[in-house]
C-alpha cells in the first residue's frame, strides 16, 4: 500500500519548475521542509541540503506554505520567480515546541500521546551526578525518589506507578535511540554487579548531563506502544545536543560548591549511653526491690557484669571516653565540574563536541566521584540525497566508595551508626600506625569487636578501597538516503558499551583469612562487568502534506537487538605486605566468579499519523516484538495502539472565544509489554554447574522448563485535556489514565520437597495503576524587566492488586513486613499494630489480632492489649495496614521562574503525600544490645518515676527477666527459662511513620551580563549563577530522611520494599556557584 | 532514467530489509551459556558422573551431612548450654525451648537440603535406568563398568536422605507407623513438575529406605574395588559409597528401627561389614590408626585420607591447584561455633558439649580421664575440638566429614548384645572402642569391671561409651529415642554444681519430639498433613 503512494506521487501536469534552498537562522539546511501550493495537493520536501524543485502551474498569485515542525510556517507568493531562498524562524509558541516521541517527531500542539518534556535549563539546576535524578518534580505521572547523598548511587524512577512485581518496574531508557544498559541484567534497574557495599550503584551516573538537550517521557499507549514489548513502564527518551552551521561557538561552564548531609540522628552520647546502659542492666537482672540480681545472671556475673560488654574496654575507659563518631566519618565535602562544548559546522557539516570533568567527594569522608565525558555529534550531508552522521559519547567515571549498608564483614557507615558506641576510643593514630592496632591494642579491636563498624578505617584508602571505575561508550551511527522527496529511508546502528571495574582491598587490620580464621590477611578482589549492547534499526518514513492541513505521515520500521553480559572475578587474601595489592601477590585464591548471559529482541513497526483539517489527528502503531527471554512458544506478540486527538480550538465555534486561545482533547489505548529485569533464561529447563565435589565438576538441576512464559502485558487507556487560557497566559493539562496489567509475572512457590532450588516463573496475576495527572503553567507577570511563571504538577495514583494467582499474601512478599493482597494496593504493610507502653510494667504492648471461628485471622484487631513472649506471638498478631500506604496518594512539584532585568531566580518544591515509611532502623536503635548505640529519646524511656512515658522499659540484650513466665503459646507444661525479647527482632508500627514531606528541592539565582558587556569582553553570553538542592525540607518523619531508596538489589525488592529504610544514607545539601559563557 | 534509478534503488533498500527482516527470527534462539538445557545434561557417561558429584554435594551441604542434620540431633538433647542472656529467638532457639511445633529455620534446612538431594539421586537413577534412551552410546566400557556402581550410589543417597527426614519429621518407629500421613514424601521419581505429593506413613519410609539399601548392596563395588579408587578420583578414599557404607546404614537403619526382627537384621548387616567375631573387626578396625589417644589432634581422621575406620565419609572440595577452600564443612565448624551477628537469629554463643555438660551427662561412670575428653574440650572459642583441624589451626574447617565410621557400629553391635544379655561379645566390642581412647587401659580390668555391673548399670554404660564416643555426629536424638530415654536441656544455671540434673524434660514419644513440617512445604502442598 505504502508503495502504492509512493510512485504515483509525481504524476501531475506541471507548467513551471521552481526550486529553493531553505535555511533556518544559523543558515543550517533544513532538512524534510514541506513544500505546498496551498489550495492544492502539489508539494515537495527539501532534501538534506535544504533544497527543493518541483512543478506548479503557473500561476502568480499562487502561494506557497512552507512548513517545519518547530518553526514559524511561512507563505510566499510564487510571482516569477523560480528560486526561492527562504530563512526559516525557529517558533517560540510552547504549543509548537518539537516532540519527539519515539519514532515520531511532532510539534507539541499535535501530539495525541501523553509525552512530558523536560528541557536542558531544568536539568543543568539539579546539581545532581545523573539525568535521572534531575527529572523529579518536573513531569505528571513521574514519581523519582532521590538517591541518597551517596556519590554515584541509584535512583528509583516509576511512571505512573508501579507495573510490575517479579520484573522491573523501571522506565525504558533511550540514549538517541539507543535502548541503553540501565540495571543489572542489562535493562530494568538496580545496581551492576560489583560488591555490595551497601548502596546501589547508577549505571546512568555515567552519562553526561551537559548534553543533554532534553528528555520526553512518554507515558501513555500511544507513545510506548512504539517500544512494544518494552513499553509498559513508560520510556524515558534522551536527546543530546547537535550542533549547528555557523562559526565555531564555545561554550564554558563551570561551577564548584560544597554538600553537606542534610540531617544527622541524634545519638547518645558517651555518657548518656552508660546511664542506659546500667538502668537496661539493672531492668534485667534485678529481681527486686533490693536490687538484687537474680542468681541466674550471677552464675555468669563474671560475663554479665563487664559493662559495657566489650572485651579489652573497661568500665573505667567508657567513663571517660566520649567519642563523636559521626564527626569522624562525615564532612563538609567539595564539588565541582567543568564543562566545555563547541558547535558549529558548515550547511554540510556540523558538529557538537563537548568534554566535561566532574569530581564530587562525597560527604562520607572517603567517597569521592569522577567523571570524564567526551562526546561528538556529528551531521554531514554527503549529497543532497544521502546524509550519515554518529552521535557517540565515552564516559568514564571513578568512584572511590565507602561502605555505607549494614554489612558488619566490611562494615558501612550504616554498621557504624548503629554499633559505633560513644564509649569507644577510635584511636585513629594507632590505626595509621597499624602496628598498635593490631593484634588487639589493649582498647580497642578493630575487627573483633566493631566487626565492621569502625567505618573509620574503612574510609581511610590504607586499609581499605573500593574503587569502581565504569567505562562508557553509547553511540548511534546512522545514514539517511531520501528515496523521494516523501520517502526516507535511515540505518541507525546503536552501540552501548558498559564496561564497570570493581577493586576492592581490605587490609588484614579489617578482617581475617577466610580460611584460617584466626589470622589476618589482607584480601583483594578484582571483578568485572562487560556489556556490549547492539541495536540496529531500518526505518522508512513516509510523510505527506496532502493539503494545507491534511497530513499523513508513515513509518515502518524494523529494529533487532542484541545484549551480550560478561562478569567475571577473583579474589585473593594473604598479600604480603600492604604495598603489594595486585591479584597475583596474593597466598591463595579465596573466590571467584564468571558468567555470560545473552538476550535479544526482534521487532516490527508501523506507526501513521494522519492529520485532517488542522483539527482531527489520529495516531495508530502496530509493533510486534519477540524476545529470546520468552518461552519458545510465545516468543513474539503484537502491541497495538490508536490515538486520536481533536484540536477545538480550531473550530469556529471555540476559536471565537477570546479566552480560550487552545484547546485540544486527546486520547489513546493501546496494548504494551514488560520483559525487563528478567533472567535471561528463564523459560528453560536448566541443569546447572557448580555442584564440586571431591575435586570433581558436578551438576544439578536448576529449574524445570516454562515453554510459556512470556511478557507481562499492559492495556491503557489515557483520556486528557490540553488549554490554553488568555493568551496561553494559563495553560495545563488534565489526563486520566488507566493501566491495566495482566500476565503478571509471579514466582510460584514450589514445595520444598520438589527439589528444585528455583521457583517457577509464571504469568499469572493482574494489577491496575489508575490515576490523574493535572499540570498547570501560569504566566504571572510578563513585564520586559519583570517576569514571573510558576508550574504545578501532581499525580494521583491507585494501585491495586487484581489478582496473585491464587498465591498467599505472604508468598511474594520476600518480608514479614509486607503483604500482597488481591483488591490492595500491592506492597501492603503488615505489622503488628503497637499499643503503647503499659505504665505499670514499662512493657510495651501491641494489640491483639482478631480471629475468627476457626481461629483463622480476620484481618482487623480486637482491643486487647498484650505483650507477647515469642516472636510466634508478635507474627501472629500481624494485620495488613491499608490506609497506611506504600505509595503516595499524590506527589508532584511546584515550580516558580522570576526574572527581574537580567536576573533570573527559580526555585521547585517536590512533595509526597500520603505515603509511610518503617524505619526499619529506628528499631535497631531502639532495643539495647550491648553493642549498639540508641536514639536519643532512649533517655525517656520508662522507669519507675516516669511511668508516662512511651517509650519502653529497656532490656540488656534482650533479657526480659521474665522468667518462669507461663506459656503464653497455649501450650501448658513447659515452663520457659528467660524470654528474650522478641519486638528487638520485629518491625511494629511503633516504626511506621508518615513520610509525606515537602522538599525545596532546587534553588536557582543568576546573573546575566548585559550584552554590551559581555561584548566588550568579546563573549557572547555571560552568566552567573548559584544553584542548590536540597535546603530543607518539611516532614513529620522522625528518622534520617523520608525519601529513601534502600540498598534493593531484586526486582520483587525494588517493587515491594520501598517503603522501607534501614539505616539508609540521607540525602545530601548541596550548594554551588558557577559561570558560563559563550564566545 | 531518474524514475528508474530511484525504483531500483528503493527495490533495493527493501530486498535488503527483507533479508534483514526474515534472517533475524533464528537470533532469538539463545542458548544458556552456562546452565545445560534439560535436553542436553545427560548425552554421555560423563554427564552422568556429573550428576552424581552433585549429588553429594547436595548431601555435603551444611544443612544436610555436612551440617545440620548432626546438630540438629545434638542440639535437641541435653548436650549444649546456652546462657539466657546470649539466647536468641529463631535458628537454634526453638531446640532450646524444646518448642518446633512451629516453623524453624533448622527444620526448613533440612528438609529443603534432604529433597534438593532426593531429587538429584532420582535424576541418576531415572537416566541409568533408561539409559539407551537418554545416552548417545551405552556400550562405552567405562560406562559399563560403572553403570551399577551409579545406580548403587543414587540408591544409597535416596535412602540416606529419606531416613535422615523420617527420624527428624516422623515418630520413632513402633508409634503409629501405619497411619496415613505419619511418615514424610516419598520421591522415587525426578520432579518435572509442580505436581505435590502428600505423605507416607513411617512404614512405607523405612521400607523403601531399607529396599533401596537392599538395591544398592546389591550394585555397589567393594571397597577394594579398582574403580573406586581409579586415578580418575585423584586417589582420594572414601568420598563415595561402596558396598559396606550400604550395609553400615542399613545397620543403623535397623538399629533405629529397634524391633527384635530389626535387632537381629542389624546384626547381620554389621557382622557383613565387620566380620561376626566381636572384638575383632576385620576390615575397619579403629585401632590401626591409633590416634586418638594423643588427645588435641584426635581429627586428624578428618584429614585428607580417610582414616581406616572410615566407612562413609563425604569428602571436602578443597582445591589444590588454587588453594581455593570450597568447604560445606565450614559449615558444620560454623554451626557449632556460631557466633552470632547482630542479625542472625542463631544461638550466641553457644558452648555445645562442653566438658561440664558432657561430665554431668556421664556422670553415673566414673572415668578419670579418657581421651575423647579432649573431643568436648571447651576452648577459648567455643569449639567442638571434634571439628578442629589440628594440621591447620583451630578455627580451620575441616577437610573431611566421617558419615559412617566402625566404631558406630561396634557400638551399635554392643548395645544389642547387651539387650541379649550376651555380655562378653558385647564387652568384647566396646573394649574394641575403649582402647583406642585410652591406650594405657588394662583389658581385664575393663572386663571384670564391667562383668561385675548389674544389668542396668551395664546397660548404662554401654550407652555412655556411645555417647562420649559419638559425640557431634548427631547420634542423640535419635539414639534416645530408640531407647525410650527422657531427655532434656541442660540448664547453665546447674551446670557448675554436682547436682546436674536435666532442666527440662522431653518424653521422647511426645509430639515436641518430632520436627514439623516447614511451612514452605504446606503452603505449596496442599496434600502434606501437619505433624500433631
Amino acid at each position: 500500500m505504502l508503495f502504492g503512494l509512493l510512485f504515483t506521487v509525481s504524476a501531475f501536469g506541471q507548467d513551471r519548475e521552481i526550486s529553493g534552498r531553505i535555511l533556518d537562522e544559523t543558515k543550517t539546511p533544513v532538512f524534510g521542509a514541506t513544500i505546498l501550493l496551498k489550495g492544492t495537493s502539489k508539494g515537495t520536501t527539501t532534501d538534506f541540503d535544504g533544497k527543493f524543485k518541483m512543478k506548479i502551474p503557473d500561476n502568480p498569485a499562487g502561494v506557497l506554505l512552507i512548513r517545519y515542525i518547530g518553526y514559524n510556517p511561512q507563505e510566499l507568493v510564487v510571482g516569477t520567480k523560480t528560486t526561492f531562498n527562504v530563512s526559516l524562524a525557529e517558533d517560540v509558541k510552547t504549543t509548537d515546541e518539537v516532540v519527539v516521541t519515539g519514532f515520531v517527531t511532532q510539534r507539541q500542539i499535535d501530539k495525541v500521546s501523553n509525552v512530558s518534556t523536560i528541557k536542558e535549563e531544568d536539568i543543568k539546576k539539579a546539581i545532581v551526578p545523573s539525568f535521572d535524578a534531575a527529572m523529579q518534580g518536573r513531569a505528571p505521572g513521574l514519581q523519582v525518589t532521590q538517591s541518597s547523598g551517596i556519590a554515584g548511587s541509584a535512583v528509583n524512577v516509576r511512571i505512573r506507578g508501579n507495573t510490575s512485581i517479579s520484573a522491573a518496574s523501571e522506565p525504558l531508557y533511550v540514549v538517541d535511540g539507543v535502548p541503553i544498559v540501565s540495571g543489572a541484567g542489562g535493562d530494568g534497574g538496580g545496581g551492576i554487579g560489583g560488591l555490595n557495599v551497601g548502596f546501589q550503584n547508577n549505571p546512568m551516573a555515567s552519562i553526561n548531563t551537559n548534553d543533554i538537550e532534553s528528555i520526553e517521557i512518554l507515558k501513555d499507549a500511544a507513545a510506548t506502544a512504539q517500544y512494544g514489548a518494552r513499553g509498559s513502564n513508560g520510556v524515558i527518551l534522551v536527546t543530546t545536543k547537535k550542533g549547528k552551521a555557523g562559526k565555531t561557538k564555545f561554550t564554558v561552564n563551570l561551577y564548584r560548591g560544597m554538600t553537606e548531609p542534610t540531617n544527622r540522628l541524634k545519638l547518645l552520647n558517651g555518657s548518656q549511653y552508660l546511664q542506659v546502659t546500667d538502668s537496661a542492666f539493672k531492668n534485667s537482672f534485678r529481681a527486686n526491690a533490693n536490687n538484687n540480681l537474680r542468681d541466674v545472671a550471677s552464675v555468669n556475673k563474671d560475663l554479665y557484669l563487664t559493662t559495657p560488654q566489650l572485651s579489652g574496654l573497661d568500665r573505667e575507659i567508657a567513663e571517660r571516653t566520649n567519642t563523636e563518631w559521626m564527626n569522624m566519618l562525615l564532612r563538609t565535602a567539595r564539588l565541582q565540574e567543568a564543562s566545555l562544548n563547541a558547535s558549529g559546522g558548515t550547511s554540510r557539516t556540523q558538529y557538537f563536541i563537548s568534554g566535561t570533568y566532574r569530581d564530587e567527594e562525597g560527604v562520607m569522608i572517603g567517597n569521592r566521584f569522577q567523571r570524564y565525558g567526551a562526546r561528538l555529534n556529528l551531521t554531514n550531508t554527503a549529497t543532497d540525497k544521502l546524509q550519515v552522521g554518529i552521535k557517540s559519547t565515552l564516559g568514564y567515571t571513578i568512584n572511590n566508595q565507602v561502605p555505607s549498608g549494614l554489612s558488619t564483614g566490611l562494615g558501612g557507615f550504616g554498621a557504624a551508626n548503629l554499633r559505633s558506641l560513644p564509649i569507644a576510643p577510635v584511636l585513629w593514630s594507632d590505626a595509621r600506625q597499624g602496628s598498635n592496632l593490631f593484634p588487639f591494642n589493649p582498647y580497642f579491636n578493630a575487627y573483633d569487636f566493631f566487626a565492621g563498624s569502625n567505618i573509620a578505617l574503612t574510609q581511610n584508602n590504607d586499609f581499605a578501597l573500593l574503587k569502581e571505575e565504569i567505562f562508557r561508550n553509547t553511540s548511534n551511527i546512522f545514514a539517511s538516503y531520501r528515496i523521494m522527496p516523501f520517502l526516507t529511508y535511515r540505518l541507525e546502528l546503536g552501540l552501548d558499551f558498559y564496561n564497570q571495574l570493581n577493586y576492592n582491598y581490605s587490609s588484614r587490620f579489617l578482617r581475617k583469612s577466610q580460611f584460617e580464621r584466626d589470622i589476618p590477611m589482607s584480601s583483594v578482589t578484582d571483578s568485572r562487568v562487560f556489556f556490549d549492547n547492539r541495536i540496529i534499526s531500518n526505518i522508512l518514513d513516509y510523510k505527506k502534506l496532502y493539503s494545507e492541513k491534511d497530513e499523513l505521515t508513515v513509518t515502518v520500521a524494523q529494529q533487532y537487538q542484541r545484549t551480550n553480559s560478561y562478569n567475571n572475578g577473583v579474589s585473593v587474601e594473604g598479600l604480603p605486605n600492604d604495598a603489594t595489592r595486585s591479584i597475583e601477590s596474593g597466598e591463595r585464591q579465596i573466590g571467584r566468579s564468571g558468567n555470560e548471559s545473552y538476550f535479544s529482541f526482534l521487532s516490527y513497526m508501523a506507526i501513521a499519523n494522519l492529520k485532517l483539517k488542522d483539527k482531527y489527528i489520529a495516531q495508530a502503531s502496530l509493533r510486534t516484538d519477540g524476545s529470546s527471554r520468552f518461552g519458545s512458544k510465545k516468543r513474539f506478540g503484537t502491541f497495538p495502539s490508536l490515538g486520536l486527538g481533536w484540536i477545538a480550538s480550531e473550530e469556529s465555534a471555540i476559536k471565537d472565544i477570546k479566552e480560550i486561545s487552545f484547546l485540544k482533547v486527546k486520547g489513546s489505548a493501546g496494548i504494551t509489554g514488560n520483559a525487563a529485569g528478567l533472567d535471561n533464561f528463564q523459560s528453560f529447563g536448566l541443569y546447572q554447574t557448580g555442584a564440586t565435589y571431591n575435586f570433581q565438576p558436578g551438576t544439578r538441576p536448576k529449574q524445570i522448563a516454562n515453554p510459556n512464559l512470556t511478557w507481562e502485558k499492559t492495556f491503557q487507556t489515557d483520556i486528557s485535556l490540553e488549554w490554553g487560557l488568555l493568551k496561553d497566559k494559563i495553560t495545563g493539562s488534565f489526563g486520566y489514565y488507566n493501566k491495566y496489567t495482566y500476565d503478571l509475572l509471579l514466582a510460584l512457590p514450589l514445595p520444598p520437597s520438589a527439589g528444585l532450588e528455583n521457583n517457577l516463573l509464571q504469568n499469572i496475576g493482574r494489577m491496575r495503576n489508575r490515576g490523574f495527572e493535572i499540570e498547570i503553567g501560569t504566566k504571572n507577570i510578563t513585564k520586559s524587566k519583570f517576569t514571573w511563571s510558576t508550574d504545578f504538577n501532581i499525580t494521583f495514583n491507585k494501585n491495586v492488586l487484581l489478582n496473585i494467582g491464587g498465591l498467599e499474601f505472604n508468598e511474594i512478599a520476600n518480608s514479614l513486613d509486607i503483604g500482597n493482597f488481591t483488591g490492595q494496593q500491592v506492597s501492603t504493610f503488615y505489622l503488628p499494630t503497637w499499643a503503647g507502653v503499659d505504665p505499670n510494667t514499662g512493657e510495651e504492648l501491641i494489640f491483639r489480632a482478631e480471629r475468627d471461628g476457626a481461629g483463622k485471622l480476620t484481618g482487623k484487631l480486637t482491643d486487647e492489649k498484650f505483650r507477647p513472649l515469642t516472636l510466634g506471638a508478635i507474627d501472629s498478631n500481624r494485620v495488613p495496614l491499608f490506609d497506611k500506604r506504600i505509595f503516595p496518594k499524590f506527589f508532584g512539584g511546584l515550580n516558580n521562574k522570576l526574572t527581574f532585568g537580567n536576573f533570573d531566580f527559580s526555585f521547585l518544591f517536590t512533595y509526597t503525600y500520603g505515603n509511610y515509611v518503617l524505619d526499619q532502623g529506628e528499631r535497631r536503635q531502639s532495643y539495647f544490645t550491648g553493642a549498639n548505640n540508641l536514639r536519643e529519646n532512649a533517655l525517656t524511656a520508662w522507669n519507675p518515676n516516669n511511668t508516662g512515658s512511651q517509650y519502653p522499659k529497656l532490656y540488656y540484650n534482650g533479657a526480659t527477666n521474665a522468667l518462669n513466665l507461663n506459656d503464653q503459646l497455649g501450650d501448658p507444661g513447659i515452663p520457659r527459662y528467660i524470654i528474650d525479647d522478641p519486638y528487638r527482632f520485629r518491625n511494629t508500627t511503633r516504626f511506621l511513620h508518615d513520610a509525606s514531606y515537602l522538599r525545596l528541592r532546587t534553588v536557582s539565582f543568576s546573573y546575566t551580563l548585559p550584552q554590551k558587556v559581555a561584548q566588550k569582553m568579546k563573549l557572547d553570553n555571560v552568566r552567573f549563577y548559584c544553584n542548590a538542592q536540597n535546603l530543607f525540607v518539611i516532614t513529620k518523619f522522625p528518622g534520617w530522611d523520608p525519601e529513601v531508596v534502600g540498598n534493593l538489589s531484586s526486582n520483587i525488592e525494588r517493587n515491594l520494599r520501598q517503603g522501607i529504610t534501614d539505616l539508609d544514607f540521607p540525602q545530601v545539601r548541596s550548594i554551588i556557584v558557577g559561570f558560563t559563557t559563550s564566545f | 532514467m531518474k524514475n528508474t534509478t530511484r525504483q531500483i534503488f528503493g527495490l533495493t533498500i527493501i530486498a535488503l530489509s527483507a533479508i534483514v527482516f526474515s534472517s533475524c527470527r533464528k537470533a532469538l534462539d539463545l542458548q544458556p551459556p552456562f546452565d545445560i538445557p534439560l535436553g542436553e545434561a545427560f548425552r554421555n557417561p560423563n554427564d552422568i558422573e556429573n550428576a552424581i558429584n552433585g549429588m553429594y554435594q547436595g548431601l555435603q551441604q551444611s544443612q544436610a551431612a555436612g551440617g545440620g542434620f548432626r546438630i540438629a540431633s545434638d542440639v535437641f538433647t541435653d548436650q549444649f548450654e546456652m546462657f539466657p542472656i546470649s539466647f536468641n529467638q529463631g535458628n537454634l532457639g526453638p531446640f532450646f525451648n524444646a518448642y518446633i511445633r512451629q516453623n524453624f529455620q533448622a527444620g526448613d534446612g533440612i528438609w529443603r537440603a534432604a529433597y534438593l538431594t532426593i531429587n538429584r539421586a532420582n535424576n541418576v537413577i531415572e537416566v541409568v535406568e533408561n539409559d539407551t534412551k537418554y545416552l548417545d552410546d551405552v556400550s562405552e566400557p567405562f560406562y559399563q563398568n560403572n553403570r551399577g556402581r551409579y545406580l548403587g550410589e543414587a540408591y544409597f543417597v535416596r535412602a540416606y536422605m529419606h531416613f535422615e527426614l523420617v527420624r527428624l519429621f516422623s515418630q520413632q518407629y513402633g508409634i503409629n507407623q501405619n497411619v496415613e500421613h505419619s511418615g514424610v514424601i516419598l520421591k522415587t521419581k525426578p520432579s518435572n513438575d509442580k505436581s505435590p505429593q502428600k505423605r507416607a506413613t513411617t512404614e512405607e519410609v523405612y521400607n523403601l529406605v531399607l529396599s533401596d539399601l537392599d538395591k544398592a548392596i546389591s550394585s555397589l563395588p567393594e571397597r577394594d574395588n579398582p574403580v573406586v579408587h581409579s586415578e580418575r578420583y585423584g586417589g582420594i578414599k572414601g568420598g563415595r559409597a561402596v558396598k559396606d557404607a550400604a550395609l553400615a546404614l542399613k545397620a543403623r537403619v535397623l538399629f533405629q528401627k529397634g524391633t527384635p526382627e530389626a535387632d537381629e537384621q542389624c546384626l547381620e548387616a554389621v557382622n557383613q561389614v565387620l566380620g561376626s567375631a566381636a572384638g575383632s573387626p576385620q576390615k575397619y578396625d579403629p585401632r590401626v590408626d591409633q590416634i586418638i589417644s594423643s588427645s588435641e589432634n584426635l581429627f586428624t581422621l578428618f584429614g585428607f585420607e580417610a582414616a581406616n575406620e572410615t566407612i562413609f565419609q563425604i569428602n571436602n572440595t578443597f582445591n589444590r591447584s588454587t588453594n581455593e577452600v570450597n568447604a560445606t564443612s565450614a559449615g558444620l565448624v560454623n554451626a557449632y561455633t556460631l557466633i552470632g551477628e547482630e542479625n542472625d537469629l542463631g544461638i550466641k554463643p553457644i558452648y555445645i558439649l562442653s566438658r561440664r555438660a558432657f561430665e554431668a551427662a556421664v556422670r553415673p561412670i566414673s572415668i578419670t580421664s579418657d581421651g575423647r575428653q579432649a573431643f568436648i574440650n571447651r576452648k577459648a572459642s567455643f569449639f567442638l575440638n571434634k571439628y578442629q583441624n589440628a594440621a591447620r589451626g583451630s578455627s580451620a574447617p575441616i577437610f573431611n566429614v566421617i558419615l559412617i565410621r566402625s566404631s558406630e557400629l561396634l557400638l551399635t553391635r554392643a548395645e544389642i548384645f547387651a539387650a541379649k544379655g550376651q555380655r562378653t561379645e558385647a564387652i568384647a566390642d566396646m573394649w574394641v572402642v575403649f582402647k583406642r581412647a585410652n591406650p594405657g587401659a588394662d583389658e581385664s580390668n575393663f572386663r571384670n569391671n564391667l562383668t561385675a555391673m548389674d544389668d542396668l548399670s551395664f546397660r548404662s554404660r554401654v550407652s555412655a561409651e556411645r555417647t562420649f564416643e559419638l559425640v557431634g555426629e548427631g547420634d542423640y536424638f535419635h539414639y534416645f529415642k530408640r531407647r525410650a530415654f527422657r531427655y532434656g536441656i541442660a540448664d547453665a544455671k546447674f551446670l557448675s554444681n554436682s547436682n546436674y540434673r536435666l532442666f527440662r524434660e522431653i518424653p521422647w514419644n511426645s509430639n515436641n519430639s518430632i520436627f514439623q513440617i516447614p511451612d514452605a512445604e504446606i503452603t505449596a502442598n496442599p496434600l502434606v498433613v501437619r505433624n500433631p
